[in-house]
């Protein structure tokens, strides 16, 4: 890619080179990290059916589909927190902070590397290792069940995609705010935060006197409400943009460790 | 095209490292930056790079406040940390990385100085040595023509035939619009190529003079011990004194000596400065 023409506005030329250098920088830990789900799911839904233990009726890669889609998400948001780590080494941070390009090009382009371009290489993989499981599957029981491939359009996928970009954007902010052990403290950082709303949740139903009412828990069914869905990808959507302001404005000044 | 105004910085609240710094740096120099372990030397060059943020005042380059990191003005900024890791990846690979963002990124001349410096541009930057790691270094920062080059103790590291090869390139290198800020404890390795020369200590410039000013001012000169001539600041050696001199019309011309130069004004920062007043 030729130089790029430097000016301070938002240049879609040095989005797509610091694009480039997260995919160069963490390319190797992305390979090491897609085989190894990749391998141990195809471990453990090959095996019982080259050793006879699955039934013709059980299908492969569905016996499988949760839990690729919650290593989808899990290894989407460990490769998220360790996105920034040589911002936070005091050796390697000089590479990333003076690099003439702006904040919001820099974190653009880790928000995009982190959720479209992994979640495009995931499905990718996905699709391969089903094709790949229904295919020893059927040569194994001569049963086959190609309808049994993984659909990247499923209801359920797309909504365990999102659902991903939401908490992507927490992660992603971790891998700013924390200098190390990013993803562990992030997520103590979530439980802890769910469990503190809940506890003070109960504290204000007991203040309240709803805690006994059972007539309020049966008629409060949020799920059964029209404006729910409604709500919930407008606070989701609106959730993942202050995060990323967040993450940006910690990014912005970010100093030599 | 650097100006540094009412500089104030500290790593621990009490401890100001920095009060009230002022300092401007003008294009076609090279500047040696010297100070004491602690001077804050490391902390001024990452302050200048937008690595650090003054907590009062401000730092410019090319008119422009270096804490905003904006695209145009850290192209035109290229910092060599003393420490650093780079990628584990080839000099190729770096190169066709990083050197996109320099508008006037020299290849050619990267090559000349990798092929000078013997750098294996083929090996995995992670394998090579310090000192190669940092000839490649140097030579990226060099190429890419960024207009403000600093660098924390270039030659540390580097062995005798490394340290003449950069002073040659350095001497070879086009210097008109460029500004070189090169901090070193290790005054020797450098004194050819520097023209201007900046002591920090106890948070404050104490003494920033050119190479041709201080050789008009002062003269460095061996004295015996029953010599009559006052000397400034002076210090043993074998066979007599290495003294610095107040120069006037009948002194003959002398090499600077750096080393004695920068003890002299640590011990007698006024003294020596005063020589420059008249």
């Amino acid at each position: 890619m030729s130089a790029t023409n430097v000016n301070n506005q938002f240049s879609i030329t040095r989005f797509l080179l610091v694009l480039k250098r997260y995919i160069a920088l963490n390319q190797k830990t992305w390979l090491i990290g897609f085989l190894c789900v990749a391998g141990f799911l195809l471990a453990i839904a090959v095996l019982p059916t080259i050793t006879s233990m699955f039934s013709v009726d059980r299908p492969g890669f569905v016996a499988i589909r949760g839990l690729t889609l919650s290593l989808y998400t899990l290894g989407g948001l460990i490769l998220t927190s360790m996105i920034f780590s040589e911002v936070h080494s005091s050796t390697k941070a000089f590479q990333f902070l003076t690099l003439p390009s702006t904040t919001l090009e820099k974190l653009s382009a880790a928000w995009f590397s982190g959720t479209v371009v992994y979640t495009f290489v995931s499905i990718i993989s996905i699709v391969v290792l089903s094709v790949l499981i229904e295919l020893v599957k059927g040569i194994n029981t001569g049963h086959w069940t190609p309808f049994n491939v993984f659909n990247p359009l499923s209801a359920d996928v797309l909504s365990t995609v999102l659902g991903f970009f939401f908490y992507q954007s927490i992660f992603l902010l971790g891998a700013v705010y924390f200098k190390k052990n990013n993803f562990i403290k992030t997520l103590l950082v979530i439980i802890l935060f769910v469990l503190g709303t809940l506890f003070f949740l109960n504290i204000g139903l007991l203040i309240f006197g709803l805690s006994q009412n059972q007539e309020f828990f049966v008629n409060f069914q949020l799920d059964a409400q029209q404006w729910f869905t409604p709500l919930k990808y407008i606070i989701g959507i609106g959730l993942t943009l202050f995060f990323l302001l967040l993450s940006y404005l910690k990014l912005k000044n970010k100093q030599v460790a | 095209m650097v100006t540094v105004e009412n500089l104030t910085f500290a790593f621990q609240k009490n401890e100001p490292l920095f009060t009230g710094l002022d300092m401007r740096l003008e294009p076609g120099n090279t500047y040696g930056l010297f100070g004491l372990n602690g001077a804050g030397k490391t902390t001024l060059l990452n302050q200048l790079s937008g690595m650090l943020f003054p907590h009062k005042g401000s730092c410019n380059v090319l008119g422009e406040n270096v804490k905003k990191r904006l695209p145009e003005t850290m192209s035109e900024i290229y910092i060599l940390p003393e420490q650093f890791d780079l990628p584990k990846m080839n000099a190729d690979k770096y190169v066709e990385l990083h050197a996109p963002f320099y508008p006037r990124f020299d290849h050619t001349y990267l090559s000349e100085i990798l092929n000078e410096f013997q750098v294996n541009r083929q090996k995995n930057l992670t394998e090579l040595s310090y000192g190669q790691r940092k000839k490649f270094l140097i030579a990226f920062a060099l190429s890419t023509n960024s207009k403000v080059v600093l660098m924390d103790e270039p030659t540390n590291g580097l062995d005798i035939p490394s340290k003449s090869q950069f002073r040659k390139i350095m001497a070879a290198s086009d210097q008109s619009n460029r500004c070189f800020l090169i901090s070193t404890h290790q005054v020797r390795d450098l004194d050819s190529i520097i023209d201007h020369i900046i002591v920090l200590n106890n948070g404050k410039i104490i003494f920033h003079q050119s190479i041709i000013d201080i050789s008009t001012t002062l003269s460095f000169e061996k004295l015996s011990d029953d010599s009559d001539k006052i000397a400034l600041y002076s210090e043993d050696v074998f066979g007599g004194k290495a003294a610095i001199i107040s120069k006037n019309i009948s002194s003959k011309e002398t090499q600077i000596d750096l080393e004695l130069l920068f003890n002299g004004i640590i011990q007698k920062q006024e003294l020596i400065n005063n020589q420059f007043k008249s």
